[in-house]
């Protein structure tokens, strides 16, 4: 756990696993019920402003700043087959 | 007779359920669409019916929804309906494309017990890119899985089948009970025990179902529980044992309860879905457009782009409509004052100015309201409204809205009447709210005349820049009111981001047109008969008491308008007939223009002659202000109450809009004389 940082820090283009999510339910279960469980892995697709944009369960999410800051995660032992590192799509189990 | 079946339609957003809808209900004569009444909010919820091998079928489009654990106003709305048992079946519209996600709601229904029939939908595009086995599925699930194409009306007949033969078979289907492990499992069943030996809970809530939503920490649950006699204790000790897990997991209960159901998710994939051949040409093609479409630089410059278009596209192409309406009117109103030549005039004058100058509002603003929503529904439909969203979350932030604020308040450069409607698609009530109050400072193009005639009449050298100035007043205003607004008047957090960006789609034409048409008669039904009551109202106030002439100072409305203007004279046109054209304006604010036409006797080219006589530039500008700002036209207020379902906010709303444009005009036209102006 001691590695895990939020959404924010890392870099787009990374394959991340999610620890843990630290919000309000409300807000937790909106993430939980779209797939975003701790043990998921995701996709960074856009990090630089505004939203930030993830792939994962074969779906685009774009989650505001603030929400990304309450995702934790580390990078993610699944590479992304090349392909879809190509296409940018997610990875997959 | 048979008796009606009642059929609820629900599923994710972006599922395709809308669509499913339309197929499902469209082939009966007579096809009844309406929209229901929700204690609070507004929510869309339509309503359908179709006929099956000789039983009827009542069908209720449900707002998307990721889970049963409610987010937004939309999703309380449908996961109340749901959990009330009201429908005898319910069809689980499933993105057959994208199954982990979706079948995480198709968990939560199997488990409170919900007579359930899946549509595995859009499996023209889940074919190509996987083998799903759905014998496996519908085996596995306990539940009849029926493929579906909604835009082609691939598997109605079947998916008919599967729930009249639901229906019939009734809420005999086992429900689905999921084994929790051995952490979290032993604490279910103990908490369900004791909601059993509770009384007075609603036969269709499960008590297994609602132990799960107390451990999961759910609000709704827990009142409901603590409601009943005995409830108190049992919630409470659930409270305890949640928070005992959450020790002992290192995570909340809540995680782990969503875990398990990912769980039981993905061994579904395993057997009955072949590993998916990766399809990158939907995703990547979609990829592709977004990475111009929400580029930083590219993004909104592209957007306001389109939104201009759309506006030129409206108003262009409305516009011969609108006039064909007003010249068949006023053939109309000859042939009234034809055959009503021998009645008093006042009957001529009734059903010429007030009836028909009535309808004739209304119909005005018909053509523009099919228009707008029309493109917003092809925007909506083929995911770039998301996208819209999206690029501008971070500047919307920054004026303490959200990204999703932004659609209606372009809309309102329109008209204020369909984007306060558009309000609804809004997360939060917070936000909504926001966003309705300040939409009324959204010039919209009934205004536009107003300036038109005053900026040609006395800054004709800068018209174009004198009428833009008055979109920015607008802009800045709504900037200022949306900041005063979400500080002291809605204090709280904004609400969270969260989005999906579906992959683009191209649009059906009929889902489209539905989509406007539907809207549009809604606006019709809404302020309809406001708009025409005001019309009415104002003509009746202009000429009485009887004997009067038209609007004249001795008429109600001119005695009214003199009232009044005294306390207009700070800002500089406290004149009587400047007053009653403000007065008329409330009704439709286009009636400024013509209402200044009757009280100086002069025909629109005329009309700037005496205007110039009247107004300096100054108090002109004034009055121009005043307009743009002051009390929302009689559609909006209307739609206002209808949207917020509040009064108070109403009167709120009509209220600032009033002293705000009081005061701006009193400021701008004291200021300008101290400068010298005027």
């Amino acid at each position: 756990m001691t590695s895990a940082k939020s959404l924010l820090e890392f870099r787009p283009g990374q394959t991340l696993r999610v620890l843990k999510i630290d919000a309000g339910r409300g807000l937790k279960q909106r993430l939980l019920s779209l797939g975003l469980v701790p043990g998921a892995d995701l996709y960074l697709m856009e990090n630089r402003h505004g939203p930030v944009k993830l792939c994962f369960n074969n779906s685009r999410i774009a989650i505001g700043r603030g929400v990304a800051a309450k995702v934790y995660a580390v990078p993610s032992p699944v590479e992304p087959c090349p392909e879809c590192a190509e296409a940018e799509t997610c990875p997959r189990e | 007779m048979k008796p009606r079946i009642a059929v609820a339609l629900t599923g994710n957003p972006n599922a395709g359920k809308t669509s499913l809808f339309n197929m499902l209900t469209a082939p009966v004569a007579g096809r009844r669409q309406h929209v229901g009444n929700w204690p609070g909010v507004t929510v869309d919820i339509k309503e359908g019916e179709y006929e099956f091998e000789g039983g009827d079928f009542d069908v209720v489009d449900l707002p998307g929804t990721y889970s049963l654990g409610a987010y937004t106003p939309d999703e309380i709305v449908a996961r109340d309906y749901i959990l009330a048992a009201e429908a005898d079946v319910v069809v689980d519209v499933v993105d057959a494309s994208n199954l982990e996600r979706n079948l995480y709601l198709t968990t939560q229904l199997l488990e409170i017990g919900a007579n359930v029939v899946i549509a595995l939908n859009m499996y023209d595009v889940a074919e190509k890119e996987s083998d799903i086995d759905v014998g496996k599925l519908t085996e596995l699930l306990g539940v009849p899985v029926i493929p579906t194409v909604g835009t082609t009306g691939r598997g109605m007949a079947e998916l008919k089948a599967a729930i009249a033969a639901a229906a019939q078979a009734g809420r005999t289907a086992r429900p689905l009970d999921l084994r929790y492990g051995s952490e979290i499992e032993p604490h279910v069943e103990d908490i369900s025990a004791a909601i059993s030996s509770l009384r007075g809970f609603a036969p269709s809530l499960r008590p297994r179902w609602l132990a799960l939503q107390l451990l999961e920490g759910d609000d709704a649950a827990r009142n409901t529980v603590r409601e009943v006699p005995g409830g108190e204790a049992v919630a409470a000790e659930a409270a305890a044992i949640s928070e005992h897990l959450s020790r002992v997991i290192g995570d909340d209960a809540e995680v782990a309860i969503a875990d398990f159901r990912y769980g039981f998710i993905r061994g579904l994939m395993r057997e009955a879905v072949a590993p998916r051949r990766p399809s990158p040409e939907r995703l990547t093609a979609s990829d592709k457009i977004d990475r111009v479409v929400t580029n930083r630089f590219v993004g909104v410059p592209l957007f306001l782009a389109s939104a201009f278009v759309l506006f030129e596209i409206t108003f262009k192409l409305a516009a011969p409509a609108v006039a064909a309406f007003q010249r068949g009117l006023g053939w109309l109103g000859d042939h009234v004052a034809g055959w009503t030549a021998s009645a008093p005039p006042v009957v001529t004058s009734f059903l010429v100015d007030a009836v028909l100058g009535g309808v004739g509002n209304i119909l005005v603003f018909l053509p523009n309201i099919f228009l707008l929503f029309l493109i917003i529904a092809i925007m909506e439909d083929s995911g770039y409204m998301a996208r819209v969203a999206y690029v501008m979350d971070e500047l919307m932030h920054k004026l303490s809205l959200h990204g999703r604020s932004f659609i209606p308040l372009v809309l309102g450069f329109g008209c204020n009447v369909p984007a306060i409607m558009a309000t609804r698609t809004l997360d939060t009530r917070r936000e909504r709210m926001i966003t309705i109050m300040v939409i009324p400072l959204m010039s919209c193009s009934a205004r536009l005349p107003i300036y038109v005639l005053f900026a040609g009449a006395f800054f004709a050298s800068h018209a174009g820049l004198v009428v833009w100035s008055f979109y920015l007043w607008g802009i800045i205003l709504a900037v200022a009111a949306a900041k005063v607004f979400s500080t002291w008047v809605f204090p709280g957090d904004s609400a969270h981001f969260v989005m999906e960006l579906p992959p683009y789609r191209v649009p059906t034409l009929r889902g489209v047109f539905l989509h406007a048409w539907d809207r549009s008669w809604e606006f019709v039904k809404r302020a309809g008969g406001i708009i025409f009551a005001a019309a009415v109202l104002l003509w009746g106030l202009a000429n009485l008491p009887p004997g009067v002439e038209y609007a004249s100072r001795d008429s109600f409305l001119g005695t009214a308008g003199s009232a009044i203007a005294p306390a207009l004279a700070p800002a500089g046109f406290g004149e009587w007939k400047a007053a009653v054209a403000l007065i008329a304006g409330i009704g439709a604010k286009e009636a400024v223009v013509s209402t200044l036409g009757v009280l100086y006797g002069a025909a629109a080219g005329g009309l700037t002659d005496v205007i110039r006589a009247t107004f300096s530039p100054l108090s002109a500008y004034a009055f121009m202000l005043m307009t743009l700002i002051y009390i929302p036209c009689a559609a909006t207020i209307a739609v206002i109450r209808r949207e917020t379902g509040s009064w108070r906010w109403t009167l709120f709303a009509v209220g600032y809009t009033l002293i705000l444009g009081w005061l701006v005009a009193t400021l701008f036209y004291q200021g300008g004389r101290l400068l010298g102006f005027v």
